[in-house]
């Protein structure tokens, strides 16, 4: 039996099992259109490598951990991450693999390099459009190689944004299944897309174009030029230019950015007669298809090649902005690079520089109207960085997943998360924060004159306490505020101090030597992970720490609020009513809203109890103690050592608690969210997106965590 | 027509079914679990997993006896003439280390989707050393296998 099927015998009937796109460049092939000879791998030996290695359970047991549409971006991306391991690390079925490598010998392995890419059935179709989705690979050279990338590319089926489109459009993803093309590689000088109808004017056709290969366009690593040309004569109605200075091209065994000669810098890739071909030929394809398409191309040697072909889709039903921007999430490496020198050197010291321009302004001296403009500006400070937030902080995390799909492709780990030890590098500042408030309480515990003026709430005028309390506001921000009112540090030292008297603090652990991952690795593979892990380690860091940031600027609005209420409840000043309204509150308008638990059954004959709830395991792990359960308002201060913390969400304004705890429950889910990595700093058991943990876990219930599986085990305290 | 004989439908049934009922002991009454098992060829070790927080292994901590029911009913009335249904009766013990690695092979070789399940340092693996098996077909005909008696 023959698996590989050569673009020269894909027949039209073969949809199922070919995809759209597999046939659309057979079939463009075979009437004489200038696309590279390619051969197809069909759907059945996909189903094949999914019954025979036991991922087709596996793949089902996941999407049924938790609803789909309960799940947060974090969630989906951890989904994702493990359906993906388990396809790279599961053994191919011997006898499938032998065929499979004596075909691709004999075909496709005869060519210098072939681009290996998705072409799933469904996908493509005039109705809908995976574009860019799912994984494709380029100069993949040699038999074994194409396998492996056969199953990189398979595995993207289950990439989160496929996961959020199918959901998008009802699709099941049970019933999703994938084919392959394997396609010579035409090593281009010039490349891009032609849309034979542009985005947003139906009269005109859109070029875009870089020097070198197409994938850096396609991934947005570089910028195009971007011609429009006019449907009916083919005539240039507008150029757009950039600066180019690098392409992307083959180099050694993968492709690699190369600064561009200084002649072709100053040369635009497109031209007059280029465009008038990939006028003509739109025209054609067209015609041929029966649609508008968006085409891409490349030119090797004056010649025109097409590298693939797609309906142009009409676009998903409009729900809001919420799906394009997770998808959005999704950063090329030089692009996040770029992310981080900004977050880095405008974005973080932008924040401390508005916290520290709140700080300086004495509030008490204000008078009414000076203080109520002043909560109206700090408010609309804060929602610009909480703006600024989502649209930069978020997407920097971007670079931890990048870099955990290289590793587990490199390192083939059972464990899909092994790769997060590399990433704890410098401490969080967050660990920072708790490790100097626990020297702060030794100081305490060890000095029982300093009891007294802390009992009554008073940090001693000097002395080597007071010298820590100024160092640590000055670079953290008020510990009140940033609790939200709810802690004062004098009460915190001396909790810390009893709590900690029988017991050592908790060690944060160390991390992986990069070493030994680093010598895993060929000489060229190293120089793309020192670049990945760099990015990683920065955003693991920023994930967090930009919170801290985030958090100085909202102690400057909540220290303003504060004084303006304090002045309103004296009843001698309306002027704060308005300048405190929820509606102009930037917290309250970011609020998430919390999805309610079912309502347990609680009549007279029956009582539901929670016995064992799954979520997602996000710290390695399994301990037990006493739920302390965080509802708002709670105070911080009865929480106790050895106790589970259970929350919806860890704020920075709980991190103070996490040296206490035993372990962490959250509700909302994932490895990226805060209380998650934060638990990973000190080694305690984090189980996440447990939905409704804050009421089927009561507080004194006994829980177990066990940060391994994502479970955790309730016995309930009888009342 | 021929008819399998009994053994052989005890053996089908330990091959075929990834699923069986695990009766344990809490305090004197009885707890059930279902679990995914496999067993060895020779039908004297049967496998399953658990973590520790579980009520089953806390049973099992306390009192090692257990009963597994393995059946191949689909909940029809045509159950009550042709299913069968093989009880087995023995003591679990958790895996010790030795023999982990090569119990957890072949554990995984029948469920493979449980590869993290069963690697996670919060699972313990449990061999049930079978004493007897009680198989029941055609509603009420039972038959007795004892251990010692099976070998040669």
């Amino acid at each position: 039996m023959h698996y590989l099927i050569p673009f020269s015998e894909a027949q039209q009937d073969g949809q199922d099992q070919l995809g759209g796109k597999a046939l659309v460049l057979a079939r463009l092939r075979q009437a004489g259109y200038p696309v590279p000879d390619g051969f197809c791998l069909p759907v059945t030996v996909y189903r094949a490598f999914l019954a025979h290695s036991g991922l087709a359970d596996f793949i089902a047991m996941e999407l049924q951990r938790k609803d789909f549409a309960e799940m947060r971006w974090e969630e989906i991306w951890d989904v994702s991450l493990r359906i993906r391991n388990h396809f790279l690390t599961a053994a191919w079925p011997p006898a499938l693999k032998k065929v499979l490598l004596e075909e691709l010998r004999q075909g496709p392995a005869q060519w210098d390099a072939v681009a290996v890419r998705s072409t799933a059935p469904g996908e493509d179709s005039a109705r809908q459009s995976f574009a860019g989705l799912h994984e494709s690979r380029i100069l993949v050279r040699g038999a074994e190689a194409m396998l492996e990338a056969v199953r990189v590319v398979w595995a993207s089926l289950w990439s989160d944004g496929a996961l959020l489109y199918r959901q998008e459009l009802g699709l099941d993803p049970a019933e999703s299944a994938m084919a392959v093309v394997v396609q010579q590689m035409v090593i281009g000088d010039v490349s891009g897309i032609l849309f034979t109808k542009a985005p947003h004017d139906a009269k005109r056709m859109m070029v875009e174009a870089v020097w070198g290969l197409n994938q850096a366009l396609v991934d947005g690593t570089l910028e195009p030029d971007r011609w429009q040309l006019d449907r009916a004569d083919g005539s240039v109605l507008e150029k757009h230019s950039v600066v180019h200075s690098s392409a992307l091209r083959p180099k050694d065994r993968g492709p690699e950015l190369v600064p561009l000669s200084p002649e072709q810098c100053r040369q635009s890739p497109l031209g007059p007669a280029l465009c008038a071909e990939l006028f003509r030929i739109g025209r054609q394809l067209e015609e041929t298809l029966a649609t508008s398409v968006d085409i891409e191309w490349t030119v090797l040697e004056q010649r025109l090649f097409i590298l693939q072909v797609r309906p142009i889709t009409t676009g998903l039903p409009a729900r809001g902005d919420e799906r394009s921007w997770l998808l959005g999430l999704h950063r090329s490496l030089p692009s996040l690079e770029r992310l981080r020198v900004d977050l880095e050197e405008n974005v973080l010291p932008g924040m401390t520089g508005d916290a520290a321009a709140m700080a300086a302004v004495e509030l008490a001296s204000l008078d009414d109207t000076a203080l109520a403009a002043e909560v109206v500006s700090r408010r609309a400070v804060l929602q610009k960085w909480l703006d600024t937030y989502r649209e930069k902080c978020i997407p920097m995390a971007h670079g931890i997943r990048l870099f955990g799909e290289f590793y587990n492709e490199v390192m083939r780990s059972d464990d899909p998360y092994a790769f997060m030890d590399l990433l704890r590098c410098d401490p969080l500042l967050a660990v920072e924060r708790n490790r100097q408030l626990l020297t702060m309480a030794s100081l305490v515990r060890s000095d029982p004159a300093l009891r007294t003026p802390l009992q009554r709430g008073q940090i001693p005028a000097e002395g080597a306490l007071r010298a820590m309390v100024d160092s640590f506001q000055e670079r953290f921000g008020d510990v009140q505020w940033i609790a939200a009112g709810a802690l004062d540090l004098p009460a915190w030292l001396l909790k810390l101090a009893d709590e900690f008297a029988s017991k050592s603090a908790p060690r944060e652990q160390p991390g992986m030597a990069e070493e030994l991952f680093l010598s895993h690795l060929s000489e060229q593979e190293r120089a793309l992970a020192v670049r990945l892990l760099t990015i990683a380690r920065a955003s693991y860091a920023l994930r967090d720490n930009d919170n801290i940031y985030l958090g100085k600027v909202r102690s400057g609005v909540l220290s303003a609020e504060q004084e303006a209420r304090r002045r309103l409840a004296r009843g001698d000043a309306e002027i704060f009513r308005a300048a405190l309204s929820a509606a102009s509150d930037p917290s309250a308008l970011f609020a998430e809203k919390k999805p309610a638990a079912a309502a347990p059954v609680d009549v007279a004959a029956v009582r539901q109890l929670a016995r064992q709830l799954v979520g997602q395991p996000a710290g390695p792990g399994v301990d037990s103690g006493k739920a302390r359960v965080l509802h708002d308002g709670f105070d911080l201060r009865d929480f106790r050592l050895g106790e589970v913390l259970v929350c919806d969400a860890i704020e920075p304004n709980m991190t103070f608690l996490v040296p206490l705890a035993a372990a962490i429950i959250e509700r909302r889910g994932g490895m990226l969210v805060h209380g998650a990595i934060i638990a990973r700093e000190y080694g305690i058991p984090c189980v996440t997106g447990i939905a409704g943990a804050t009421q089927l876990i009561h507080t004194g219930d006994v829980v177990t965590v066990d940060g391994y599986l994502g479970i955790v085990t309730i016995d309930h305290q009888e009342e | 027509m021929t008819n399998p004989s009994s053994w052989d439908i005890v053996l089908d049934l330990l091959q075929a079914q990834p699923l069986g009922v695990l009766g344990t002991s809490r305090e004197g009454h009885a707890y059930t679990s279902l679990v995914a098992f496999v067993a060895s060829t020779d039908a004297r070790s049967l496998y399953f997993a658990t973590t520790r927080a579980t009520r089953k292994y806390h049973n099992l901590t306390a009192d090692e006896r257990v009963a597994l029911l393995i059946d191949n009913r689909s909940n029809r009335t045509q159950d009550f003439y042709g299913a069968a249904a093989v009880s087995a009766y023995g003591r679990a013990l958790e895996v010790d280390a030795t023999a982990h690695a090569e119990l957890q092979a072949l554990y995984l070789a029948r469920h493979p989707q449980l590869k993290s399940f069963v690697s996670a340092p919060s699972t313990a693996l449990f061999r049930i050393t079978v004493d007897n098996y009680q198989l029941v077909v055609r509603f009420q005909h039972v038959t007795e296998f004892r251990m010692t008696e099976c070998t040669t």
